[in-house]
């Protein structure tokens, strides 16, 4: 896509999300996302982003997809959480696999909902007996299954070298964790007993991992989303609030202290969408990204003073957001050793 | 210098702890916290047991350190239905003091403090809600903002405008004591708050209600001044609210490690035991500058200063603390109690002065300490 075009894919994303995602942003994280937002983030193409147009996708190239994951998180990180788990993971994993290619067009519609327990692929944890296959059947718990509800799963079989399995029916949430971030998505264990399923590859830990290591511009991209989201908040509440018969903004510590964070903002969108980015920029931008979508948020709830604690503000969310993204989607001493061994260009930080 | 807490108080610690890990479980905490709850039969129970005992403020603040530690929403529920009773209690007559007191200090009733308005936070001179004398009563208009208790409070102490500001605003500011069965009262709970959600937050609106006119606390205009004052003493309680926070979120997060195989790898790496070296020591620099700050106080020499750098200190530390722990802890974390307490943590930065707000009061009173060295001629 030329330069104009990815200007006017933003526009309309942002105007959508603005006129759709914003007005219902409260209730995502109260109710859930419903299936109304999914239908209308489908027509617009949003749901199957990623998916090639010949499976019933958008097709859309990496920087559009980027764009439409920033601006969705910029009003609803979760509604950006469920774009992200359907492109940057399900499609990826069943295109991977050549298996039935079918059911991408089914998820980018909209109408089927797919997830991925991809909890392996992540740091310090270690619960769970895992999914187990015998004969026809395959059976099991899977915990910290983000987007519980769905009735598609690709999950791996337990053990370090279990197998990827596509659950077609046959599971479901048993047990729903305290809900830190994504609010709108059901973050739960699964219990799997089933015969409906298909193996789509060997070695489901080990692709799941890679899954998740190819996916660093796109968790960056939503953490840019909370980031803008949450700042812009900031700086409007700034702008009409006045305290000591001053507006907020006429302060330093709070004039200066978001100005800051929108510069970081803005060198890190400059960074994310420039043309030929070194390898080592992928993991950069993660990293980068996260941080500040923590720093952000805090500071913008901190300017809301007791309202940005009220979720009515809307900026609270953003808050719990960066967390939650940062330990689901960020694997910080992966990540650093990563950046770390482009650094030195040998194996760094592992002792 | 000692450091040590002495037998007594360390007795009291213990029952503290003792009664929050039996009464404050995880699942109990958990339900408070999604239903929005206020813990009415554990404040009970909390002063049934004796542990609420206002006559012994270093076994207030120890048991709000205990609870907190485990829950800050049901801590602060349990702990404070008087708050505010300071204001009573400092600057009441001797008629209020008997009519209040034995209420909130058995247990029986509740009371709240109301100062924060839409419109007036940090700004405490800015607040708009008139009451105007006529004969013998108030009649008070006017609407407060994130009243804690202030749906279940029996009464409050409320500061409100009792003459125009002139030059200077925080002048003509009184408190009165509210009944809250009061006509033309409407409360409204709050829901939806980020943390400590198991405390009562309301919206109170006040159109036209009548309080009668022995209900002024102290003298009128003086309000602002009680309520500074008042700040100075809730705040060492703020700040103790964060140290056992932050104190709760290291014993998990050490709890965790210890509970799962996979993390205890983790716990090897220096990346990770840095990062619990540096939360040990904030908590531990924090409750040093509360427990500092809180002896000034309970003997009635309070240092603003040191209040306010330990209100300050401790919020940022439970905020840092919280944040370490689920980065260390990550999805079982996430998946505990670590996420409610990191919930938590971020109230203790707003509430009873922004951190921005205490570190003005530090600046400036450091400023005033060095004037008034230069004038008296004294080495600092």
């Amino acid at each position: 896509m030329a330069t104009e075009e990815y200007d006017l894919l933003r526009r309309s994303v942002r105007e959508f999300s603005q006129k759709t995602i914003e007005p219902v942003a409260v209730k995502i994280e109260q109710n859930g996302l419903g299936q109304e937002t999914v239908d209308q983030m489908a027509a617009q193409g949003f749901m199957g982003a990623r998916i090639p147009s010949e499976h019933g996708g958008s097709g859309l190239d990496e920087l559009g997809y980027l764009i439409v994951l920033e601006e969705l998180a910029r009003c609803s990180p979760s509604a950006a959480a469920r774009v992200l788990i359907t492109n940057s993971l399900f499609a990826p994993l069943l295109l991977r696999s050549g298996s039935a290619p079918d059911l991408l067009g089914e998820v980018a519609s909209g109408k089927t909902n797919a997830t991925v327990s991809f909890a392996v692929a992540l740091e310090g944890h270690g619960r769970g007996e895992g999914v187990t296959v015998a004969g026809s059947r395959a059976k099991g718990r899977l915990d910290f299954v983000l987007n519980a509800n769905a009735s598609l799963l690709v999950g791996p079989t337990a053990g370090a070298d279990g197998k990827l399995l596509l659950l077609k029916g046959g599971f479901g949430p048993v047990e729903d964790y305290p809900r830190l971030g994504f609010k709108g998505l059901r973050f739960s264990a699964v219990q799997v007993d089933t015969g409906e399923f298909e193996v789509l590859a060997d070695g489901g830990p080990k692709i799941l991992d890679d899954c998740l290591g190819a996916m660093d511009l796109d968790v960056a991209a939503v953490s840019l989303g909370i980031a803008s989201g949450a700042l812009a908040k900031a700086v409007d509440y700034s702008r009409a609030r006045s305290t000591f018969e001053h507006p907020l903004k006429d302060y330093e510590p709070i004039a200066f202290g978001l100005s800051l964070l929108r510069s970081e903002e803005e060198m890190l969108r400059g960074f994310l969408y420039a043309p030929n980015m070194p390898a080592e920029g992928r993991t950069m931008a993660k990293v980068r990204g996260m941080a500040l979508a923590r720093d952000a948020t805090k500071q913008a709830l901190q300017v809301h003073g007791g309202y940005g604690y009220f979720e009515d503000f809307g900026v609270e969310k953003f808050y719990r957001d960066a967390m939650a993204l940062s330990i689901l989607f960020g694997r910080s001493s992966k990540d650093l050793r990563r950046l770390s061994e482009a650094v030195y260009g040998s194996r760094a930080g592992f002792l | 210098m000692d450091f040590e807490l002495g037998d007594q108080l360390l007795r009291a610690r213990k029952e503290a702890r003792e009664f929050a890990l039996r009464e404050i479980s995880p699942e109990v905490a958990r339900r408070y916290d999604m239903a929005e709850d206020y813990p009415n039969e554990l404040r009970k129970k909390a002063f049934a047991s004796g542990i609420v005992d206002y006559s012994d403020p270093w076994k207030m603040l120890l048991a709000m350190e205990e609870f907190c530690r485990m829950d800050a929403g049901i801590g602060t529920s349990a702990l404070a239905s008087l708050f505010g009773v300071e204001l009573i209690m400092l600057f009441g007559n001797d008629a209020q003091k008997q009519k209040y007191l034995p209420g909130v200090n058995s247990g029986a009733a509740i009371m709240g403090m109301a100062v924060t308005e839409p419109s007036a936070g940090s700004d405490v001179a800015g607040i708009k809600t008139r009451a105007v004398r006529t004969g013998d009563k108030f009649l008070v208009n006017g609407s407060k903002m994130f009243i804690t208790n202030g749906q279940v409070a029996d009464f409050l102490v409320m500061l409100t405008r009792t003459s125009p500001a002139g030059d200077k605003r925080h002048h003509g500011l009184s408190i009165l004591i509210v009944d809250m069965d009061s006509k033309g009262i409407t409360r409204n709970k709050l829901h939806g708050k980020l943390g400590v959600r198991a405390t009562n937050t309301a919206e109170l609106i006040f159109d036209n209600v009548e309080v009668p006119a022995s209900n002024l606390l102290g003298e009128e205009g003086k309000g602002f001044y009680y309520q500074m004052t008042f700040f100075n003493i809730s705040r060492i309680y703020v700040a103790i609210q964060a140290v056992g926070i932050a104190q709760g979120a290291l014993d998990r997060t050490l709890e965790l490690f210890e509970k799962n195989q996979r993390i205890i790898e983790e716990t090897e790496r220096e990346q990770v035991l840095i990062a619990l070296g540096e939360m040990a020591t904030r908590i531990e620099a924090a409750r040093l500058l509360t427990y500092k700050a809180a002896s000034y106080l309970f003997q009635f020499n309070p240092d603003p200063k040191l209040t306010s750098m330990a209100k300050a200190y401790a919020a940022e530390a439970a905020v840092f603390v919280t944040e370490k722990a689920l980065e260390l802890t990550g999805l079982e974390g996430m998946a505990s109690d670590l996420e409610r307490s990191f919930r938590d943590a971020k109230i203790m930065e707003i509430w009873e002065g922004t951190s921005e707000v205490e570190k003005l009061i530090i600046a400036r009173s450091i400023g005033r300490e060095l004037r008034k060295a230069k004038e008296q001629k004294v080495i600092a």
